[in-house]
């Protein structure tokens, strides 16, 4: 049931967006024909001319567009014409009536803005007044829902809930089958006209691969904007902000991480610089434990790349060797109760390696390494090193690392973790 | 302090959103 209403929801989009691009984006289609006229003239007129075939291509992309006449831009078409502006913009942009005008003309702005917050601002300080009030009074009704509350959750449970709830199921059905995804896409970019922009920038790259003229890269970007402008007749430019909102919010939470983390390094810097011992004092509240706590988790996070760093120049040392298969046995082996401590891990790999010295099979023992081409031991110029001994290093090592990757889960490191959520631990 | 240098950042933004309306307007009458 669940499916077929999917289907038959994906049914409809797909068949708006089929009719959306009849009724109403047919403009971006045309102009997607004459953009691959143009790349197709482009193309033959490249290869004529490099190849020296005679030919009468005339190349078309620099026609201004048929398909996109009635769209204008408050740029002029012309090259020469542009110069002309831009001497007329800078003359006004420092003239004294041009300043006065706009002034009148902020005037004019503020006056229609205040006259929206005259009614605005009372009504946010009413509604600061109301929630202090609110707020302000103590609950003493423990357990039960306030009279708002049970209200939201009344209109939430026939609106907002059953809303919610079939647009994350349609979201995994969409994940699922992602060629709708695709479809879905492709179709979107031929209708706002980005495939037109795309065949029309390298129609223009063959022709300017030929000609070399410079003066044509004008007309190219005023053709641009036109392709570019082509959405916008359906859509207010505000609708805009929805795309842009998700970039801006991508990047304060780069900068935002970024900072957290030039602060854990400042921290780890600290850390190193301290003595082996080392008291931390102050009175009841100041943080103490907070403090410890977090130079614990900042120390672990140290080793844990410390381990990381051995163990993978230990891997380098038999590059053939399967490490990820050893690595899987040991940890069934955990899972199983053979290996529960370093001890037994070193038994586990002692008896791993007397196995393969009675019976010399790799298959087995070693994951299938083909210890006769790439061999048994390393030589690091100061010593030679045996595979066997490497394994047991490596065991050590991911020891290492899987107790501070238990220490995580308990005691006072998770303590600090609740204290701590902004540290960007482990 | 910190106050001071929100005071700026506001102060920064609001002039710069006059100097770009300014700069569009002179562009729209030049079209004009």
């Amino acid at each position: 049931m669940r499916r077929a209403i999917n289907v038959i929801f994906t049914l409809m989009i797909s068949f708006g967006l089929v009719l959306l691009g009849f009724f109403v984006f047919s403009g971006s289609y045309l102009r997607l024909w004459e953009t691959l006229q143009d790349f197709g003239r482009s193309i033959g007129y490249y290869f004529c001319e490099v190849f020296g075939i005679p030919h009468n291509i005339i190349p078309t992309v620099l026609d201004s567009s048929q398909a996109s006449g009635n769209i204008t831009v408050p740029l002029p078409n012309d090259f020469s014409d542009f110069k002309a502006n831009t001497v007329t913009y800078f003359g006004l942009l420092f003239s004294k009536s041009n300043f006065y005008g706009w002034t009148s003309h902020i005037a004019g702005v503020m006056t229609e803005i205040t006259k929206a917050l005259i009614i605005i601002i009372p009504c946010f300080i009413g509604m600061w007044f109301y929630i202090k009030h609110l707020y302000g009074k103590h609950n003493t009704k423990h357990g039960k829902d306030t009279v708002p509350l049970r209200v939201f959750k009344f209109i939430s449970r026939f609106t907002y809930q059953p809303i919610k709830r079939f647009v994350r199921g349609y979201a995994a059905f969409i994940q699922e089958n992602g060629w709708i995804k695709v479809c879905w896409i492709i179709v979107c970019i031929l209708h706002l006209n980005i495939a037109s922009i795309v065949f029309a920038f390298v129609a223009y790259y063959f022709f300017f691969a030929v000609k070399f003229d410079f003066g044509t890269i004008y007309t190219q970007v005023i053709k641009l904007f036109v392709d570019l402008k082509t959405p916008f007749i359906y859509f207010p430019y505000w609708t805009l902000l929805l795309a842009i909102y998700p970039l801006f919010s991508r990047f304060r939470q780069r900068i935002a991480l970024g900072r957290l983390r030039h602060y854990e390094a400042k921290n780890c810097g600290f850390i190193n610089e301290l003595p082996i011992v080392s008291i931390t004092c102050g009175s009841m509240g100041k943080k103490k434990t907070t403090a410890i706590t977090d130079m614990a988790l900042s120390q672990e996070v140290m080793f844990r790349q410390k381990a990381m760093e051995i163990l993978q120049n230990n891997d380098m040392k038999f590059p053939y060797f399967l490490w990820i298969c050893f690595e899987k046995e040991l940890r069934a082996c955990m899972e199983y109760g053979t290996v529960y401590n370093l001890a037994t891990a070193k038994d586990w790999v002692r008896k791993k390696r007397e196995r393969f010295m009675r019976h010399g099979n790799a298959e087995w023992q070693l994951y299938g390494y083909d210890y006769r081409r790439y061999g048994m031991t390393y030589d690091d110029g100061l010593k030679i090193s045996n595979c066997c001994y490497k394994i047991g290093l490596q065991l050590h090592e991911r020891g290492r690392r899987e107790r501070y990757g238990l220490l995580r889960f308990h005691g006072m490191a998770q303590e600090s973790r609740k204290l701590l959520p902004l540290s960007q631990k482990g | 302090m910190k106050i001071l240098k929100r005071i700026i950042a506001v102060s920064v933004i609001i002039i710069l959103a006059l100097i770009v309306s300014y700069a569009i307007y002179t562009g729209v009458q030049v079209n004009a």
